[in-house]
C-alpha cells in the first residue's frame, strides 16, 4: 500500500490533504441527508457524532485507496 | 455547643463547596485548553510539520468555555485561514520581488478584511478578520527577516494553512470528546422565556389599557436588550448542532419576529395612551379577548401548550384580528397592532419549534439579506488598518529590524480583530497588550527555568500545564476574559517550541519584543483614529433612517426597496450603541412604523382619494414639514371618513385611517426629529 504525493496544478501536496478535503464534501452531503430524515435530532451528542462521522469517512477513503493501489 | 458545631461546620464548608461547584466548569475548560495544546504539539511533531507555533496558537484561540462557540469559531477560522492563504498567494503573484508593492497590497488586503468584518456579525465577522490577519501571518514567513518575497509562497501558504487547520482539528477533537454542550437547550430556554415575557406584556397592554405611556417602557427596553443578546447564543447553538445551520433563516426570522411584536406593542401602547377614554378601554379589551391565553413554560418543557400549538394559536389570532369588525380607526389600529404582534410571535415560536421540535417547523425560504446600517464605521476601521500596517511596514523598512515582519503580523491582528469590540476597541487593545506582557513573563519563566529540564514529551506537557491550566481557569472565571485570553494565546508563539528544541535567549527576547511592539502600535492606532463615539453613531443612524424615510415618502425607487424597509430599520436598530438613550431607540421604532404605513397608504389610498392629495401630504413629510404633512393627512382622513360605509372596501378604508392616525400621532410625538433640516 503506497500513498504518493498528489500533483495539484504543478504543486505536490500530501495525499491526506486531498483525502480530508474530499471527505469534507462527502461529510457535508451525508450530514444534509441525515438532517433531511431527522437523524441528527436523535443523536445524544451531535458534535461528537459529527466528528465520528467525519473520521469514518476519512478512514473509508484511505482504506478504499489502499485497496485499489495494491 | 454540640448544637452549634454542625452549624459552624456547615457555614464554613458551604461556601467552599459552592465555590468548588461554580469553579468546576472553569477548571474543566482549563484542562481542555491544556489537552488541546498538547495534542496539537503531539500531532504536529508526529507529522514533522515545519513550524507548530501557529497550530498550537490556533488550538488555544479556538478553545472557548462554550462548546458551540468553539466549534463555530473553529469552522469560521478554517474559512478565514483558507481565504487569507489564497489572498497572500495572489499578492505574491502580483508583486514578485517587489517588497513595497507587496506590503501596500498586504495593508490593502487587511483593510478590506477589516471593512467586511465590521459589516458582518458574530463569527462571520471573525472569519473576515481572520482572512486579513492570516495573510499577515503568512506574509511574515514570506518576507522573512530581510523582506525579500520568496518564490515558494504557495508552498508556505499551504503549509501554514495545514498547520492552522491541524490546530483547529485537534482542539475540535478534544472539545467534542470532553464537552457535551448545552447551547441548544440554552437557546430554547431563552427563546421560550422571551416569547412568554413578550406575550405577557403585550396582552397586559391591552388588558390594562393604561393611560401612562411609560408603564411598559422599562420592560420593553429590557426585552429588546435580551433580543439583541440572542445573536451569539444562536451562533453557539448552530456551532453545536449542525442541523440548526439549515434553519438559520427561521432563527433570524424568529429574532425579527420578536422585534416586530415589541414594535406592535409600542404602537398599541401609544395609541391607548394618546386617545385614552372609556371607549378606547373598551376597544382594547375587545382586542384582548382575541389574543391567545395559553403560554409556554419558561424552559419549553412540560408546558400547557407546546411551541407548535401556541404558534397555531397565534396564527389563528392573526386571522381573527384581521377579520375583526372594528368600528373606529382607533379600534382598527389596535386590532392591526395586535395582529402584527401575533404574527411576530408566531415567527418567534416557529424559531423555537425549529430548535426543540424540527419536524413541526414551518420552513422559511431564502437567505437573510445583509443591510449595512452605516458605512462610516467600517470605512474608519479600514482606514485605521491601512495606516497602522503601512506605518509599521515603513518603520521596518527604515530600521531593517529583523523581527519587523512579526511585529507587522501582530499589529494587523490587533487593528483587524479588536475593532469588533466596538466602543471598547482601545480599552480592549490595552487589555490585550497587558495580557501579552503577562504572557511574555510566563513564557520567559518557562523558557529559561522549566523547559530546559523538560527532555521528554510528557515533561513538556507538564511544563505547559503549569502555565496553561491556571491561565485557562482564570480565563473562564474572569469578568473581562480578554486579559487572560491574550496571555494564554500569545505566550505560545513566544515559546517557539519546535521538534528540535533550542533555547536561545536573544531569539526569545526578539520574538517577544516584536509581538509586544506590534500590539502596542495597534493600540496606538486605535487611540489616534478611534471608532466613532456612541453619540455620533446614534445620531448618524437616526439621520440615515430619516433620510430613508424621506426617500420613501417622496417616491420609493423600487417595490423591493419598499418591502425591505422593515429589515433595514431592524438592522439599524441592532446597530444602535448600548449607550443610546431610550428615546432615540423609540424614535427609530417610530420611524419604522411611519415608514410601514407610508408604504401601505401609497399603495392603497389612491383607490379612495385622489393620488395628488396623497403625494402632496407625503411630499411635505419628505421636505421636513411635519406639521403641514399632518394637516394634509388629516384632510385625507376626513375624505375617507366621508365615504359611505356601504361602499366596497370599507375595511380597507378603516385600515387606512388607522395608518393615518399612527403617522399623525408619531409626527406629533417627535416633531423636531421629523422636521430636522436635510444635510
Amino acid at each position: 500500500m503506497r500513498f504518493n504525493e498528489i500533483n495539484v496544478f504543478g504543486l505536490y501536496v500530501a495525499p491526506i490533504t486531498v483525502i480530508m478535503a474530499v471527505a469534507w464534501v462527502a461529510y457535508v452531503v451525508v450530514r444534509r441527508v441525515g438532517d433531511r430524515f431527522g437523524l441528527t435530532q436523535r443523536v445524544w451528542h451531535p458534535a461528537l457524532f459529527e466528528l465520528a462521522l467525519y473520521v469514518m469517512i476519512v478512514s473509508s477513503i484511505v482504506l478504499l485507496i489502499a485497496r485499489w493501489s495494491r | 455547643m454540640t448544637a452549634a458545631s454542625p452549624t459552624l461546620s456547615k457555614s464554613g464548608g458551604a461556601p467552599l463547596a459552592e465555590w468548588l461547584r461554580d469553579a468546576t466548569p472553569a477548571f474543566l475548560f482549563a484542562l481542555r485548553l491544556w489537552a488541546s495544546v498538547c495534542l496539537t504539539y503531539y500531532v504536529t511533531f508526529a507529522l514533522q510539520l515545519s513550524d507548530p507555533t501557529w497550530a498550537v496558537t490556533t488550538a488555544a484561540i479556538v478553545c472557548t468555555p462554550v462548546l458551540g462557540a468553539s466549534l463555530r469559531k473553529a469552522f469560521f477560522r478554517m474559512i478565514g485561514t483558507v481565504l487569507g492563504a489564497i489572498g497572500i498567494v495572489i499578492l505574491a503573484a502580483f508583486f514578485r520581488q517587489d517588497r513595497i508593492g507587496f506590503l501596500v497590497g498586504l495593508a490593502l488586503w487587511c483593510a478590506v478584511s477589516a471593512l467586511v468584518a465590521t459589516l458582518l456579525r458574530n463569527f462571520a465577522a471573525y472569519a473576515a478578520a481572520l482572512s486579513g490577519y492570516t495573510a499577515a501571518i503568512l506574509a511574515s514567513d514570506v518576507l522573512g527577516p530581510v523582506g525579500t518575497t520568496s518564490g515558494d509562497v504557495t508552498f508556505l501558504a499551504i503549509n501554514r494553512a495545514i498547520e492552522i487547520c491541524m490546530g483547529i482539528l485537534c482542539a475540535g477533537v478534544v472539545l467534542a470528546l470532553t464537552d457535551i454542550g448545552h447551547s441548544r437547550r440554552k437557546l430554547a430556554a431563552e427563546l421560550a422565556s422571551l416569547s412568554t415575557a413578550i406575550m405577557d406584556g403585550f396582552a397586559d397592554c391591552f388588558r390594562i389599557a393604561s393611560p401612562d405611556v411609560a408603564q411598559f417602557q422599562g420592560l420593553r427596553r429590557d426585552l429588546l436588550r435580551r433580543i439583541i443578546a440572542l445573536d451569539p447564543t444562536i451562533d453557539a447553538a448552530i456551532g453545536e448542532a449542525s442541523d440548526l445551520r439549515y434553519r438559520s433563516p427561521v432563527l433570524q426570522r424568529a429574532v425579527s419576529g420578536l422585534v416586530e411584536t415589541i414594535s406592535a406593542w409600542r404602537k398599541a401602547a401609544y395609541e391607548i395612551a394618546l386617545t385614552h377614554n372609556p371607549a378606547t378601554e373598551r376597544e382594547a379589551r375587545a382586542v384582548y379577548n382575541e389574543l391567545p391565553r395559553d403560554r409556554l413554560s419558561p424552559d419549553a418543557s412540560g408546558s400547557a401548550k407546546t411551541p407548535a400549538e401556541l404558534r397555531a394559536a397565534c396564527c389563528s389570532a392573526v386571522r381573527s384580528l384581521t377579520r375583526f369588525n372594528a368600528q373606529t380607526p382607533s379600534e382598527r389600529l389596535l386590532a392591526d397592532s395586535a395582529a402584527q404582534g401575533m404574527l411576530g410571535m408566531a415567527r418567534a415560536l416557529n424559531g423555537l419549534v425549529g430548535v426543540v421540535d424540527p419536524p413541526d417547523m414551518i420552513p422559511v425560504r431564502g437567505m437573510a439579506r445583509l443591510h449595512v446600517p452605516d458605512w462610516l464605521p467600517p470605512i474608519i476601521t479600514a482606514l485605521r488598518v491601512l495606516l497602522a500596517v503601512g506605518a509599521i511596514s515603513l518603520f521596518w523598512i527604515a530600521s531593517a529590524w529583523p523581527n519587523g515582519a512579526l511585529a507587522i503580523t501582530f499589529c494587523a491582528i490587533i487593528v483587524v480583530l479588536l475593532p469588533l469590540q466596538g466602543d471598547l476597541a482601545y480599552a480592549a487593545s490595552m487589555t490585550f497588550l497587558k495580557g501579552c506582557v503577562l504572557g511574555a513573563g510566563v513564557a520567559a519563566v518557562l523558557v529559561f527555568a522549566i523547559l530546559p529540564r523538560a527532555t521528554t514529551f510528557p515533561t513538556l506537557c507538564l511544563a505547559l500545564g503549569l502555565a496553561l491550566v491556571p491561565m485557562g481557569f482564570l480565563l473562564a472565571r474572569a469578568k473581562n476574559p480578554l486579559f487572560f485570553f491574550a496571555a494564554s494565546v500569545n505566550f505560545l508563539p513566544m515559546l517557539s517550541i519546535n521538534n528540535t528544541i533550542s533555547f536561545d535567549g536573544s531569539q526569545f527576547w526578539n520574538t517577544a519584543s516584536a509581538i509586544l511592539v506590534g500590539i502596542a502600535v495597534g493600540a496606538v492606532a486605535m487611540l489616534i483614529l478611534p471608532p466613532l463615539s456612541p453619540a455620533i453613531r446614534t445620531n448618524r443612524l437616526l439621520a440615515l433612517t430619516l433620510a430613508d424615510l424621506r426617500r420613501l415618502a417622496k417616491r420609493a425607487p423600487s417595490r423591493r426597496r419598499e418591502d425591505d424597509w422593515e429589515s433595514r430599520i431592524v438592522a439599524r436598530f441592532l446597530a444602535m450603541p448600548e449607550q443610546a438613550e431610550p428615546v432615540e431607540r423609540a424614535m427609530l421604532v417610530a420611524a419604522m412604523a411611519v415608514g410601514n404605513h407610508i408604504v401601505r397608504i401609497r399603495r392603497v389610498a389612491p383607490r379612495f382619494v385622489p393620488g395628488v392629495a396623497v403625494d402632496t401630504a407625503l411630499q411635505a413629510l419628505a421636505e421636513g414639514r411635519s406639521g403641514e404633512a399632518a394637516e394634509r393627512l388629516k384632510d385625507i382622513d376626513r375624505q375617507l371618513a366621508a365615504l359611505p360605509r356601504t361602499r366596497p372596501g370599507s375595511r380597507a378604508v378603516l385600515g387606512l385611517r388607522a395608518g393615518l392616525l399612527v403617522i399623525c400621532g408619531q409626527l406629533a410625538w417627535y416633531p423636531s426629529y421629523y422636521d430636522e433640516p436635510i444635510r
